[in-house]
């Protein structure tokens, strides 16, 4: 993984929501998010995103679920959980680039692709911008094999199709 | 004859692509709004549950209304109603 152990790696009450739930163990948990991690490490690498995109787009893995409210459909939960890690201060003494790349992925990973990639024309790097974002939907959505429901149409690099039986093998891995 | 009926169909179909253009930039910004809205309050929620400030947490959660059925129905109605987000919302 591209971070050993430091300070923003998942910490457990990253899943304590506000009703005081955990989502740790649920589909959403925390296993979730290290199968999610370790996909955009592998497509990052396979399409060759710079370090920077690399390291924005496993942050973002991270990051990305902490938010939710529940594990039902949780409209806005990416907003959600990009608000939650400025709120936690887990971005502090990340470059500031990668925050930015990392948080806009987050907020965006859910909903509408069409409005992603409308806003960000206003970022930094808009194509840096779509490229994690990307890179962190097709790695989410890779784990949807938990569900039985992921359909390789949705992905959008070609790499990631032909990751099914990689998904698979990460299920039985990271548990 | 002919004149007047292409004059017609051409308004009519000009003014259905201004309603449903028109409709999806308002419904697009509803969204914007929302994701913004829940992104900022999220952020002071967390913030206030970080210094133990337990006045402002409760009043952020009762602003949130996590439980308020109309808030979580608004919300998912604005969600809903941007193109194609249900096929998009599968693979999230």
């Amino acid at each position: 993984m591209l971070f050993s152990a430091d300070d923003h790696m998942p910490r457990l009450d990253w899943f304590r929501r506000p009703d005081g739930s955990d989502g740790l163990n649920g589909i959403h948990g925390l296993a979730h998010t290290l199968r999610v991690a370790q996909h955009t490490e592998e497509i990052a690498e396979a399409i060759g995103l710079t370090e920077q995109e690399s390291k924005a787009a496993f942050q973002a893995a991270l990051w990305h679920d902490i938010g939710r409210t529940n594990d039902r459909p949780d409209y806005y939960h990416g907003a959600k959980s990009a608000g939650k890690v400025v709120g936690m201060e887990l971005h502090v003494g990340l470059d500031t680039a990668i925050v930015e790349l990392a948080l806009y992925a987050v907020t965006h990973h859910c909903g509408s692709e069409e409005h992603a990639e409308r806003g960000a024309a206003y970022t930094s790097d808009p194509e840096a911008t779509l490229r994690v974002l990307r890179v962190l939907k097709d790695a989410d959505a890779l784990d949807r094999v938990r569900l039985g429901d992921l359909d390789p149409r949705f992905l959008r690099y070609e790499f990631s199709k032909s990751r099914i039986n990689r998904a698979l093998e990460l299920l039985e891995v990271i548990r | 004859m002919v004149l007047p009926l292409v004059l017609v169909i051409t308004s009519v179909l000009t003014l259905s692509f201004a309603i449903v253009y028109t409709e999806r930039r308002v419904r697009g910004l509803d969204r914007m709004t929302m994701q913004r809205d829940e992104c900022l309050r999220y952020a002071a929620l967390f913030a206030a549950h970080r210094s133990g400030d337990a006045k402002a947490v409760e009043v952020l959660e009762s602003f949130g209304g996590e439980d308020d059925e109309a808030v979580i129905h608004a919300r998912k109605d604005a969600f809903e109603a941007s193109e194609a987000e249900a096929a998009v919302d599968r693979v999230a």
